[in-house]
């Protein structure tokens, strides 16, 4: 018995039925309405005020230290990115749509994950509808199938809020340079996966402990706030996933790899507390 | 005993009550196996626990010689009870996904699902979507996947409850073709219907065992013979009672029902004793309605629970 193929087949099964839910193709609809809000805003801003932009950005070029007036901009940024200058002229050197954009996917992403996943393990316990499908595969091959519709559907969002982004912005700004903004949302669309894959893990956990679905969605919402009222905390601020975003737009690869690793490890956490508790607990 | 299923000292509480209390079972193999007892004895979560939906608290589960920690996968097929599948997908979506699970290659998995969905009557009803299913329909696609494959054990959790006669007739077809090659299991409370079907029964109450044996010899086929007269006669009881191997004769109910408590002597045959019991009946000229052997299991169950 292979589980990985098994878990493949679970999770296409899954992921057909989850897009024949209502709930998902209202939650997804509202993403993308989101996304294109964002982006008709990113391009207002930057036709508004586009040579405004353009300034900063020729003076955020400038080698840090050597121009003052950079220097008290990118100051002023950093208060952005928790006081780090180099991810604020990265941010900077970025055109402002992917910037934008890649701030909104880190801010919404995981509240549509909790939204669309928070029930991937005890919706099917409830129903009972896992017990068809134990006697076929593991629940290990089960997780995991879950855990890869779960993440493909949160891709399949970001890609599709991508695309959309790119298009209008192709349309309405002419000037954009196109194959610099693809590549770049080709970027933080992969660097976005680890961190898609730290709040499914994470919605797999609650949801595998507990046996409501609204319980665990809002148990996932208080969650999320901790996690941001920590993230603001020096002190512990390192247990939070949200505090380790920013790392993902720096230009250091290090910096970036750090964060990456980071979200995988989280992941890795939840997962793992996924997996003891489903492969322990009556289903 | 080569067993398909054994447990010892099965134990699971829930909110402290033991709803399974130190169960010893012994399912022998290629047996059509029932799990009898009244509401709430325990049959559910026993067979909750032998598919390892549900852990014990304590004891051992065998399942055709694995422990219950490596179940033998897709060679075991369940109905499981009050399991629903998914509401947004078709009847024939579900099976295929299951069948493909059961490790059939697509071709096979196509004509296995058709297969089981003309089984159970749920052809017609293959493009309908599990929140469109009546009860009836849903405990039919749950009996259908059982049927999927060749598995070696099937166990089967109230098979034709809310299933109207015809469909019922075809389920328990299909659980005798299945009982050719695999070990089948069936809880119900349809104990005519179990009777007919099976060939042993284990009968719990209040999570223990109460007895498990033989259909034959739960239901003393070997040692009960019951004659429905026209008029029961003084003379043939008397004769009756005096014939080597019967221990015993009553008159029971109207008056019109003898009960013969039957050991035959060694040499006899039961058959022959029964052979030879008729005809001392019929010699003496009396007219019989109905001969049973054994008591109802109907009866047993009431004794015993």
């Amino acid at each position: 018995m292979n589980a990985w193929q098994d878990a493949w087949r679970i999770a296409r099964f899954d992921l057909e039925t989850a897009l024949r839910t209502r709930r998902l193709v209202l939650w997804f609809a509202i993403y993308l309405l989101v996304a294109l809000i964002t982006a008709m805003v990113l391009v207002k801003i930057e036709t508004s005020v586009g040579d405004q932009i353009g300034t900063l950005r020729a003076l955020a070029q400038a080698p840090a230290g050597t121009d003052e007036e950079a220097n008290k901009f990118l100051k002023g940024l950093s208060f952005l990115t928790g006081g780090d200058t180099e991810i604020a002229l990265q941010m900077v050197r970025m055109p402002l749509i992917v910037t934008g954009f890649f701030w909104s996917i880190l801010t919404f992403l995981p509240g549509l994950i909790l939204l669309t996943s928070h029930d991937m393990i005890n919706g099917e316990v409830r129903n009972r509808s896992t017990r068809f499908v134990l006697l076929r595969t593991t629940r290990t091959a089960l997780l995991l199938g879950k855990t890869i519709s779960h993440l493909s559907l949160a891709l399949v969002a970001t890609l599709l809020a991508n695309l959309l982004v790119l298009i209008y912005g192709a349309v309405r700004l002419p000037s954009m340079p196109l194959l610099q903004t693809s590549g770049l949302l080709l970027r933080f669309f992969a660097l976005g996966i680890p961190y898609a894959l730290c709040w499914v893990s994470l919605t797999a956990l609650v949801s595998s402990l507990l046996d409501s679905g609204p319980r665990s969605l809002v148990t996932l919402g208080v969650l999320l706030m901790v996690f941001q009222v920590l993230s603001l905390n020096s002190d512990v601020g390192f247990l939070s996933p949200l505090s380790h975003r920013l790392g993902l737009w720096s230009g250091d690869l290090l910096k970036v790899g750090m964060s990456v690793a980071i979200y995988l490890i989280f992941a890795g956490v939840f997962w793992a507390g996924t997996w003891w508790r489903i492969t322990r607990r009556d289903l | 005993m080569d067993a398909a299923v054994r447990t010892s000292g099965l134990t699971r509480r829930y909110g402290g009550r033991a709803v399974v209390d130190g169960l010893d079972l012994e399912v022998p193999r290629r047996s059509l196996f029932a799990l009898l007892g009244p509401n709430g004895a325990g049959k559910t979560t026993t067979f909750a626990m032998i598919c390892g939906f549900v852990r014990p608290h304590s004891g051992r589960i065998e399942v055709l010689g694995q422990p219950s920690s490596r179940l033998p996968l897709r060679r075991i097929s369940a109905l499981p009870q009050d399991a629903h599948f998914h509401p947004e997908r078709t009847v024939w979506d579900a099976m295929i996904f299951l069948a493909e699970l059961q490790g059939l290659p697509p071709p096979r998995a196509r004509s296995e699902a058709t297969r089981v969905l003309e089984v159970v009557g749920l052809w017609d009803s293959r493009h309908l979507r599990g929140r469109e299913l009546s009860h009836g329909l849903a405990k039919r696609f749950g009996v259908a996947q059982a049927f999927l494959g060749e598995p070696e054990l099937v166990l089967l959790d109230e098979p034709t409850e809310g299933l109207d006669p015809r469909n019922a007739h075809a389920v328990r077809e299909m659980i005798r073709q299945m009982a050719r090659t695999a070990t089948v299991l069936v809880s119900s409370h349809n104990l005519a219907e179990v009777e007919d079907l099976c060939d042993h029964a284990a009968i719990l109450d209040r999570g223990r065992l109460v007895t498990q044996a033989p259909m034959a010899d739960l239901t003393g086929q070997d040692q009960h013979l019951f004659l429905r007269l026209a008029e029961v006669g003084h003379e043939v009881a008397t004769a009756l009672a005096s014939l080597p191997g019967v221990r015993s004769v009553e008159t029971e109910e109207d008056g019109h029902r003898l009960h013969l408590m039957l050991r035959p002597t060694e040499g006899q045959s039961i058959d022959r004793l029964v052979t030879d019991v008729l005809r001392v009946v019929i010699d003496r000229g009396a007219l019989i309605g109905s001969v049973t052997r054994g008591r109802r299991l109907e009866e047993r169950f009431l004794e015993l629970t």
